[in-house]
């Protein structure tokens, strides 16, 4: 029976005093502008437009309306606050006023004393002490963290002791701190951001081709005549994106690329274009197969490869190991085509993608028929979490044999993930070069010095004391029920038996001299990595507008200010801060920071980024002529500023994309970066051999992850209503009763062979987990079976026979248990999606009732 | 999160402006029959104030809150709560489901309280507390907040059935 929600009995409406501020959402990529309100309890406004700070007359409008979830009461210094999260349409974002169901929901997501989903907030250190963890004072929790370094470090002789695994989605204060923690006071190559073990770009076909992963304007979306959607669904992960400028300002055919029948690929097929339902993990065969049919029909863009592709080998292989490996010239690259694998027919039979699709993709992505080809090329992680090289450098390679790259209505980049704030003060490289003992031999090349997998460093021992900040490896990995095996072994160890800061480096000493580790974790709510922590750091979420004032940018380019607006728990303390007390305890005597603004400042006048697409050049100059610090003259750039940024009359001003060819203004040295300004093709392979030892190939690789008998794929991603790793969508009432655990979308076929129905608890197990460095391991984790009856699925089944889909975070229900360890060695990313398992029943859930089964894929016919 | 004061216990503060309603309680208004309302009919009706336009239908199967021999009549406020566009003519009564939205395509399953199948919308779709006496169907409540309401019983006008009643 449906409960009457007090959640959405009424929503009180700001007066007209009450205080405004702009930011900036919290969550997703596209960084919508949000106002938010701030009044006392006990005040409210009136019902007309005069009497509220709202400006609208009640009942409210289309997209005026606070709903009861952009709402929430929270407590600062025993007074009670109202909190209202609005869209600001007067942001070039989002000016529809649409909005995601995260960003309509982040009022909730404040931290508050009065609601007791929050009642785990960190809110002072810890330290593990005789099996529990235990309140410590700040000077006892940062000496034990010192100490632990030291001993793991050897007193900073052995730096590659120490690891640290930290956020890139923070805001570039944050980052900034923590990466100079690590390489510049502590010396150690041992980095690795939230999603991935090492310092490696995201997209290695893109980036070493000489592209941006983000270079293009949301308004390239409106203009574009096709848009090329490949593991990619802003339907989903980008709601602003599709809403405002995919559906409502633009006109696109989308080619959808994806193994499941989802809203997007019916949206798409409705709407003039196509989806191609490639089998799972077969995408690089099948990008080919479309440059294939462009190439043969002569389709490509001879005149725009001519002039912006390099063609000599020699330069390529003079641009560095990476592109001496997997670099082409076209000619290479077009005999690679050639291949009869990558014939539209014998390419259907792998993909499963029709010749005839494949074609007609090609046809809508290359327009022939047009002077000039508008197509714009996005991409995430079902291309990005799985052969990692080939599937980001397929794209590119479209890309540049289209010509479709830098005007208006063209481009290549990502579709998805956070904002970002990464920065650094460029210590990383040469600590790396130095330091790093992990290198890659290819067909070519060998003995290249490699960013260090810290994850495998956990499991071989060499890393002895893991800090961990703002995420929860022990699920966010690879093959992770093995990894959690691990940990826990690593950590069973000496304890130590008081607070006593000798005692605690007693303790430490033994653990770690015996081959265990120290895990410190610094975080906001517990999860499943602080089980194994020893040290425990309440942070302030500075995303949620705790602490002070940050920056960092969206999936345009978009740089811009958040301020402030409430306070968190106060034995919690900002991540830079913590940083600093550490840097200065081992030394450091750069870290005295008064706040985050200081940092800020600092990064504009000292590191602005020169020549990257992110550089932030020209604020200090910007900032200097109007006599402010660079951090007072942000907080006046209303409607942010697209990077480059760089200073003209005074003022900032940005880029709209990069890429844009020669005669316009030039924002780095090249069009393309690469030593020549030419962009570089991509050897996308399926026989590269990844294996020099024993000759495997990709292939060979694919064999090995692909199901056996009695399994199935289980692939991952994302659900509209959950985020990330949910820390906060875990608390929120409205986004657990939807999704109460974790789901797995089953075939109706796979589940009646099975005896599953809708609602029944089933377990997947991997009991072959590959692991690329050894020894496979197993893994199972644990989900409620979505099933849509046939008569249900009114256009379609969103997974086929042979594939399961799955949410990959869900807390306690880790898909990651069973996920590959399969890392491209010149790149190691993990390919997360390519997992599989056996499927079976456990019994009827206890959310069976309570869950809607109806089908997700209805798209408007 | 917020916890109103329920209409039973509390009224609204005296308006500031004429148009503004004052309803105490949720009304008991007579919104249609058990034995008018076919497999698959859509009706629509005002409820609790003028202008607030819900629909009434029947679905396939059993629904949470459903009346009728089957407890497979439900009625649902008729916007989307998004952004407030109808889905009023997007209701499929064999499928369970409202929508997709026309704006922005949320999904609302009919037989789950109005639960977001999938979409931006921020709260489920309210559904309309149904009785049934004698074959006649009465509305006596809402459970959610209306779309563009701060409050289901203000900022309107009570529908005249209600003075009736």
């Amino acid at each position: 029976m449906a409960a009457d929600n007090p959640n959405t009995s009424e929503v009180p409406i700001p007066p007209t005093d009450a205080e405004r501020s702009t930011r900036s959402c919290r969550y997703c990529i596209v960084g919508c502008g949000y106002e938010v309100y701030k009044w006392p309890v006990g005040e409210e406004g009136g019902p007309s437009a005069d009497e509220n700070a709202l400006g609208i007359d009640y009942p409210a409008g289309y997209g005026e309306w606070p709903s009861p979830n952009m709402h929430e009461i929270i407590k600062e210094n025993g007074r009670e606050y109202h909190v209202l999260f609005k869209p600001d349409t007067e942001y070039p974002v989002n000016e529809s006023g649409s909005h995601s169901v995260r960003g309509g929901t982040q009022a909730q997501s404040l931290y508050s004393p009065n609601n007791e989903d929050y009642d785990d907030r960190l809110k002072q250190p810890q330290i593990r002490i005789g099996g529990d963890l235990v309140t410590v004072d700040w000077d006892t929790a940062i000496e034990a963290w010192a100490r632990a370094t030291e001993i793991a470090t050897e007193n900073g002789e052995n730096p590659n002791g120490y690891g640290q695994k930290l956020y890139f989605y923070q805001f570039i204060e944050n980052t900034f701190a923590g990466t100079k923690l690590c390489y510049d006071v502590i010396g150690s190559p041992n980095w690795g951001g939230h999603n991935r073990p090492a310092l490696t770009p995201e997209c290695p076909g893109l980036v070493n081709a000489g592209l941006a992963e983000w270079s293009y304007a949301y308004e390239d979306a409106a203009e574009a005549d096709t848009i090329v959607l490949a593991g990619a669904d802003p339907k989903e992960n980008q709601d602003v994106i599709f809403s405002r400028w995919i559906d409502e300002q633009g006109d696109a055919d989308i080619v959808f690329i994806d193994p499941r029948k989802k809203f997007t690929a019916n949206y798409a097929e409705n709407n003039g274009g196509i989806h191609l339902q490639v089998n799972e993990a077969t995408d690089p065969i099948l990008l080919n197969a479309i440059a294939r049919h462009i190439v043969d029909q002569g389709w490509h863009d001879e005149e725009f490869i001519e002039e912006w592709v390099m063609a000599d080998r020699e330069t390529i292989d003079e641009e560095g190991w990476y592109q001496e490996e997997l670099g082409m010239t076209p000619e290479e690259y077009y005999d690679l085509l050639d291949d009869p694998r990558y014939a539209p027919e014998n390419a259907a039979e792998t993909t499963g993608v029709p010749a005839e699709d494949i074609r007609e993709a090609a046809e809508l992505i290359a327009q022939p028929n047009d002077e000039e080809t508008n197509t714009l090329f996005m991409l995430e992680k079902g291309l990005i979490w799985g052969w990692s090289h080939e599937n980001t450098g397929a794209m590119a390679n479209l890309t540049l044999i289209t010509g479709s790259v830098g005007r208006p209505g063209t481009g290549i980049t990502r579709a998805g993930g956070h904002q970002e704030g990464f920065w650094t003060n460029g210590a990383e490289g040469d600590v790396i070069a130095e330091s790093s003992t992990q290198t890659f031999d290819g067909e070519t090349v060998e003995g290249a010095t490699v960013a260090p997998n810290t994850v495998e460093r956990i499991r071989d021992g060499e890393i002895s004391h893991w800090h961990v900040i703002g995420n929860d490896p022990a699920r966010q990995s690879y093959a992770t029920q093995d990894l959690r095996n691990a940990m826990r072994e690593r950590t069973s160890g000496a304890q130590p038996q008081t607070a006593d800061i000798d005692e605690i480096e007693r303790a430490f000493r033994e653990r770690i001299e015996s081959g265990g580790m120290v895990v410190t974790h610094q975080e906001l709510y517990a999860n499943t990595t602080t089980q194994y922590a020893d040290i425990v750091l309440p942070a302030t979420a500075v995303e949620s507008g705790e602490g002070g004032d940050y920056h960092r940018w969206n999936g345009e380019r978009r740089f811009r200010q958040y301020q402030g607006f409430m306070e968190g728990p106060s034995g919690a303390k900002e991540d830079w801060e913590i940083f600093a007390m550490m840097g200065r305890r081992l030394g450091a005597d750069d870290m005295d920071w008064e706040d985050s603004r200081e940092i800020f400042n600092l990064i504009a006048e000292e590191y602005p980024g020169a020549g990257g697409d992110h550089s932030l050049e020209g604020i200090a100059p910007a900032a200097e002529a109007n006599d402010m610090t660079p951090a007072e003259y942000m907080e006046t750039v209303d409607e942010g500023v697209q990077q480059p940024i760089y200073e003209e009359n005074g003022e900032v001003q940005g880029t709209p994309r990069v890429h844009a060819p020669d005669g316009e203004r030039e924002v780095m040295d090249h069009r393309f970066h690469t030593s020549t300004g030419e962009a570089i093709l991509q050897r996308v392979d399926w026989d590269r051999v990844v294996d020099p030892d024993d000759g495997t190939t990709i292939g060979d690789v694919y064999e090995q992850l692909s199901p056996g008998e009695d399994e199935i794929w289980v692939t991952n991603g994302r659900l509209q209503h959950l985020w990330q790793n949910m820390y906060t969508h875990q608390r929120l009432e409205y986004i657990q009763k939807r999704f109460p655990q974790n789901i797995l979308q089953l075939h109706p076929n796979d589940a009646a062979e099975r005896g599953i129905e809708a609602g029944d608890l089933v377990e997947i197990v991997n009991d072959d987990v590959f692991n690329i460095h050894g020894e496979n391991t197993e893994g199972s984790f644990t989900a409620v079976a979505y099933v849509v009856d046939e008569d249900d699925a009114a256009q379609g089944q969103s997974v086929s026979e042979g594939l399961a889909y799955t949410y990959w975070l869900y807390p306690d229900q880790v898909n990651n248990d069973v996920n590959p360890a399969y890392l491209d060695p010149a790149n190691p990313n993990p390919g997360y999606k390519y997992g599989k398992g056996r499927i079976r029943r456990l019994g009827e859930s206890e959310v069976k009732g309570e869950m809607s089964f109806k089908p997700m894929n209805i798209a408007p016919e | 999160g917020f916890q109103a004061p329920t209409a039973e216990e509390e009224s609204p503060a005296e308006s500031p402006t004429e148009r503004v309603a004052r309803l105490d309680r949720y009304p008991r208004i007579l919104v249609g029959s058990v034995g008018d309302l076919g497999d698959g009919d859509v009706e629509t009706f005002e409820y609790p104030l003028e202008g607030t336009r819900n629909f009434l239908t029947r679905i396939e199967g059993e629904a949470w809150d459903g009346v009728g021999s089957d407890g497979d009549i439900v009625a649902y406020n008729g916007l989307c709560t998004h952004m407030g566009c109808s889905v009023e003519g997007l209701v499929d009564p064999g499928q369970e489901m409202a929508g997709p939205c026309s704006c922005h395509y949320t999904t609302f399953d009919l037989s789950k309280g109005g639960m977001v199948v999938s979409g931006a919308a921020t709260t489920d779709l309210p559904q309309v507390r149904l009785d049934v006496e004698d074959g006649d169907i009465y509305a006596t409540g809402i459970d959610g907040l209306v779309y563009g309401y701060r409050n289901n019983l203000r900022d309107g006008t009570p529908i005249e059935a209600a003075a009736e009643e």
